[in-house]
């Protein structure tokens, strides 16, 4: 039997019922049966009596504090942990806590009370009751059952808001007399087929009527960014490659000039692998070049041991890399060769709703007789107007290129200069060092910011989440085009 | 990049209000930052150390607006030995190398004492990498007895800088800041402890602190600076640049002699380099066409001086510019000279058609499958953790040796790289438990196994199925559907896996090979997931070990 059925034999048995012992008999999820019901109001099988109803939802900075705690509750740790100064603390997880009676202030210090001793094994009640509404939908009945009180003190923090909305109270089955035996409401197959439809009525539903939201089934918006900002390359004539993400330090670092006692190859900064602890290097050749020119130029002695630890790669830069160990190693191009990769990079970071520890990267190549800073901007310029972006350039200086520089937009959402890329010439010693006679442009930029700016995101984490209801919602559609 | 302050009344002092500051920042490659409270912070590029010094500002702003002119041997030191600074075989395994500077009628009032120590501190840490290649330490000259020891000893004791009484060294190191901070640096088997003394007194531990005896105040006049470090070559180039900047402090430079066992060097050797640069170099990196006497009208505005030499250029590269090494390094400046922004963009003619990579057209195909098949895409990250991966999912038996695993990370929710996508996919599931049924998300990406030495990266595709009914036969339906439409053929075999429901789950053969799973989720990884419905699962591999090497270029 479907589910309609199910509630009509239900209705006809036992009359008029309210939403929740519908749901609670025949164990269907609220929301829905409230769509099911709405669906089955069109067809004028049910009667329902509307009221008008609170309906809760968790705003963002509510759904942080659900995950991290309140903040509160982390001055209550920080305050277990070590002697706190007020002066050290938020003033408004102070507030709250004092509020709560858990601490006191002794001397400009916080002590906790006995009360708030006992939050860890009695529970934060305000917290509770958050959870709950974020786990389930709560009817409006049970909803008042939740203490008004604390559901005003979560509104005012801003982390609930409250809204009206209509929802089904009594539901009861429509009487048969209201039915004409002549009106067509659901057109079947077999009226089709044997035109019984001719002669009758179709009843005319009320178009304002509610109707089941479809979502819709798409690609990830990383995806069809990618794919666009992929598709403005080879439009330009660039060839996609990619590469590893896990590489030793030599492709990731040394290979780029960058010296072993840098500090971005901290730990602090780079993920090193514990396993595979150190990966094979093939290029011996590659490596003693590499070594004479570290030495040449950082005045050190490069480690073969350094430079074999495992690490995830922290820039893209690593595929053209070995794209120029590639060209260099092969004969016969035809020039300019032009190449782009996109990928993931990885840093140390400690996570939080700003700081990611992978994101994504662009990375371009040219390779090729003559090329010069006057055709690095070019390019880069070519690919700003794809995008609407109108750019500056200025000098700037990274390891592997010289001259360098870096390209920057004045951002109307953000009111300020925002770097776009970083480029330059890849220097002598490195390309010689790679076999390649020739002069090879390169550059590269972080694409995060880039879509958050396009989809008009606040926060980078909400993009890796993949909270289903926002997938479900957001839309990129009107970004690029002007219709 | 480094930061570094300075009060704005000081610029204004110099004629150079903030909008030329930032102008000429800017086309320096430098960036204002900030300004706030009467102060700039002001971000220098790793290549110039020379500008983490308020005087090194001055001086690039003055030769961009010519203002000053470049004067060739402007920077020099006078012939007089000032001070022998003998070093003891001591330290030849701790800190083995120092260089020094005398200088004479510094002005040390109003910031340029502040400035001055914030410069030699930023130094130690950026280009000195917190002190353990470079560590400067500043001395009142006057107040310095007779020639100077650098050794080592066990058993030392000094004044320290800003307190009374003598301490011993090792007391030193445990209870100072610096001592703390730095003392593994000189850390060695013997105990050892370098430092440096004066006829009477020691009057620092090296690189740590310097003794009270000689501190230096706004009004000393003459100073003495020791370099100490792990190569000859990096503390002689720090001590050519502070010599140029109290040069430019109105200062007068005496060298000093320093006595190694093997040899004696005589330091700061203010010397200007030639560097010589052919003609068609500078237009062919640049990109556009200049006379030889306009190029070096433009690295005189980076206190350069210059000379024409038949179809060559020879670029006199100041004592402070350590980082300009051969040609480039110059031509670079020329076009900073120039001007970046007045550079005209020259168009790459090519006809050559570009292409998309194999794995981004195969994932793009088979994402748009799985949307016409009514699945949400989800991208999830590749760093996860083995409570996700395995313990959530009821694996218990973990090959670690093929697990690629993390060092150290700041996050206590990352340790390895995923093994698989579907934990990543019930991880969605279960942020958005409050949505509304049924829900069909899935994901195509990589996963990684460690290998010996190496490692193995295979793109996979994993979708769910999660409402009231989800089951064996739905998902299974899917899969068919999606491995008819990929051209994979398959045979299916029974499984027996903790993932799944035992007797509801089949692993996908193909060719023999084990290439996937699916089923339907045992209810305590649901419960694991916080998922209160049903759901049906499947992983399957579309390209196993993916070879980057293997790509040739194919336009």
């Amino acid at each position: 039997m479907s589910d309609k059925n199910r509630i009509l034999d239900f209705l006809k048995h036992n009359g008029e019922s309210t939403l929740e012992s519908i749901a609670k008999n025949l164990d269907i999820n609220i929301n829905v049966l409230i769509e099911l019901l709405k669906n089955m109001e069109i067809e004028k099988q049910v009667n329902i009596v509307y009221t008008n109803a609170l309906k809760v939802e968790i705003t963002k900075e509510g759904k942080i504090d659900i995950q991290e705690g309140f903040p509160e509750e982390k001055l209550l740790n920080e305050a277990k942990k070590s002697k706190l100064h007020i002066s050290n603390v938020d003033s408004i997880a102070l507030g709250w806590a004092k509020r709560n009676g858990w601490v006191s202030i002794i001397d400009n210090h916080i002590k906790i009370t006995e009360k708030g001793e006992q939050v860890e094994s009695v529970g934060y009640k305000l917290k509770e009751v958050l959870t709950k509404l974020n786990k389930e939908n709560i009817p409006t009945k049970l909803l008042s059952e939740l203490s008004p009180d604390i559901l005003k003190i979560l509104e005012s923090r801003n982390l609930i808001v409250i809204k009206n909305s209509r929802m089904p109270d009594i539901i009861s089955i429509r009487d048969k007399s209201d039915f004409n035996a002549n009106e067509i409401s659901q057109l079947t197959r077999s009226m089709i087929k044997e035109r019984s439809w001719e002669g009758a009525q179709f009843k005319r539903y009320d178009i304002n009527a509610g109707s089941d939201i479809t979502y819709p089934a798409r690609m990830h918006p990383m995806r069809i960014f990618l794919n666009r900002i992929a598709s403005i390359w080879v439009s330009m004539g660039f060839t996609e490659v990619k590469g590893p993400i896990i590489e030793p330090a030599f492709w990731n670092f040394d290979t780029l000039f960058i010296p072993q006692d840098h500090p971005s190859r901290d730990t602090q900064d780079t993920f090193f692998l514990s396993n595979p602890k150190d990966l094979d290097i093939s290029d011996i050749e590659l490596m003693s070049k590499f070594k004479k020119e570290h030495k040449r130029y950082w005045k050190y002695e490069m480690s073969e041991k350094i430079s074999s630890m495992g690490v995830l790669r922290t820039q893209t830069t690593s595929v053209s890399a070995r794209q120029m160990r590639i060209i260099g190693k092969s004969k016969d191009h035809e020039y300019p060769i032009k190449l782009f990769s996109i990928g993931k990079v990885f840093r140390n970071e400690s996570i939080d709703y700003k700081h990611l520890a992978e994101f994504y990267q662009l990375e371009g190549l040219v390779v090729g007789p003559s090329l010069s800073l006057a055709h690095l901007i070019w390019i880069i310029k070519e690919f700003a107007l794809n995008i609407g972006i109108d750019i500056k350039i200025r000098p700037s200086s990274f390891a592997f290129v010289e001259p360098g520089l870096e390209v920057y937009f004045y951002s109307e959402r953000h009111k300020t200069n925002i770097e776009l890329c970083g480029g330059g010439i890849i220097r002598k010693e490195i390309t010689n060092s790679m076999g390649i006679k020739k002069p090879v442009l390169a550059w590269g930029m972080g694409l995060d910011r880039a879509i958050m700016d396009e989809l008009k995101l606040d926060s980078i984490t909400e993009l890796y989440k993949n909270q289903l209801g926002w997938l479900r919602s957001v839309s990129d559609i009107n970004s690029g085009v002007n219709v | 990049m480094s930061n570094v302050l300075f009060d704005i009344k000081d610029f204004e002092r110099m004629g150079i209000d903030i909008k030329m500051l930032d102008s000429t920042l800017t086309d320096l490659g430098m960036e204002l930052e900030s300004i706030k409270d009467g102060v700039v912070e002001i971000s220098i590029t790793p290549n110039r150390p020379d500008m983490l010094d308020f005087v090194g500002i001055i001086r690039a702003i003055e030769y961009m607006h010519k203002k000053r002119h470049p004067k060739e041997n402007y920077y020099t030191t006078s012939s007089q030995i000032a001070k022998t600074i003998t070093v003891s075989e001591s330290v030849s395994n701790i800190r083995p190398y120092i260089s020094a500077i005398v200088a004479k009628n510094v002005n040390l009032s109003g910031s340029a004492l502040k400035y001055l120590i914030n410069f030699t501190e930023k130094i130690c840490d950026t280009y000195g990498r917190k002190r353990k290649k470079i560590a400067i330490g500043l001395h009142d000259l006057n107040k310095i007895s007779g020639d100077i020891t650098y050794d080592a000893t066990d058993n030392g004791f000094m004044i320290p800088l800003n307190e009374e009484v003598k301490r011993s060294f090792a007391d030193i190191l445990k209870s100072s800041d610096t001592g703390i901070k730095y003392g593994d640096i000189i850390k060695n088997k013997e105990g050892l402890i370098p430092y440096l003394s004066d006829e009477k007194n020691v009057i620092a531990i090296i690189p740590i602190l310097n003794s009270n005896s000689t501190k230096v105040t706004s009004l000393t006049k003459d100073l003495f600076v020791d370099i100490t470090g792990m190569s000859q070559d990096a503390i002689d180039a720090i001590a050519n640049i502070l010599s140029c900047s109290f040069i430019d402090m109105g200062a007068t430079i005496e060298q000093c002699k320093i006595v190694y066992k093997k040899s004696n060097i005589i330091v700061p050797l203010l010397k200007m380099r030639d560097i010589t640069i052919k003609r068609f170099r500078i237009d062919e990196t640049i990109g556009v066409k200049f006379e030889t006497r306009e190029a070096i009208s433009f690295i005189e505005r980076l206190g350069y001086n210059g000379a024409v030499y038949g179809t060559s250029l020879i670029a006199k590269v100041p004592p402070y510019r350590i980082d300009v090494l051969n040609d480039q390094d110059v031509i670079e400046d020329i076009a900073i000279g120039f001007g970046y922004g007045k550079i005209e963009p020259l168009k790459i003619l090519s006809p050559k058609q570009g292409l998309f990579n194999d794995i981004t057209l195969y994932t793009n195909k088979v994402a748009i499958l799985m949307v016409g098949l009514g699945f949400m895409e989800c991208s999830n990250n590749y760093l996860t953790s083995e409570n996700a991966n395995y313990d959530m999912m009821n694996i218990t038996k973990i090959e670690r040796s093929s697990v690629v695993s993390i060092e150290y990370s700041k996050s206590p929710s990352i340790n390895m790289l995923r093994t698989h996508i579907l934990p990543n996919l019930l991880q969605n599931l279960s942020i958005s438990a409050h949505e509304a049924m049924p829900q069909r998300v899935f994901e195509i990406g990589s996963i990684f196994m460690a290998q010996r030495r190496n490692f193995k990266e295979s793109l996979h595709l994993s979708f769910v199925i999660e409402h009231s009914k989800s089951n064996f036969s739905e998902i299974k339906s899917n899969v068919l559907a999606i491995l008819n439409m990929l051209n994979i053929k398959y045979e299916l075999k029974t499984l027996s896996d903790p993932t799944f429901i035992e007797g509801r789950c089949a692993a996908i053969y193909s060719s023999n090979k084990l290439i996937g799973k699916f089923g339907e989720l045992h209810p305590s990884v649901l419960s694991s997931f916080s998922l209160e419905e049903p759901a049906a699962g499947a992983e399957i591999c579309l390209v196993e070990d993916i070879k980057y090497d293997s790509q040739h270029l194919k336009a």
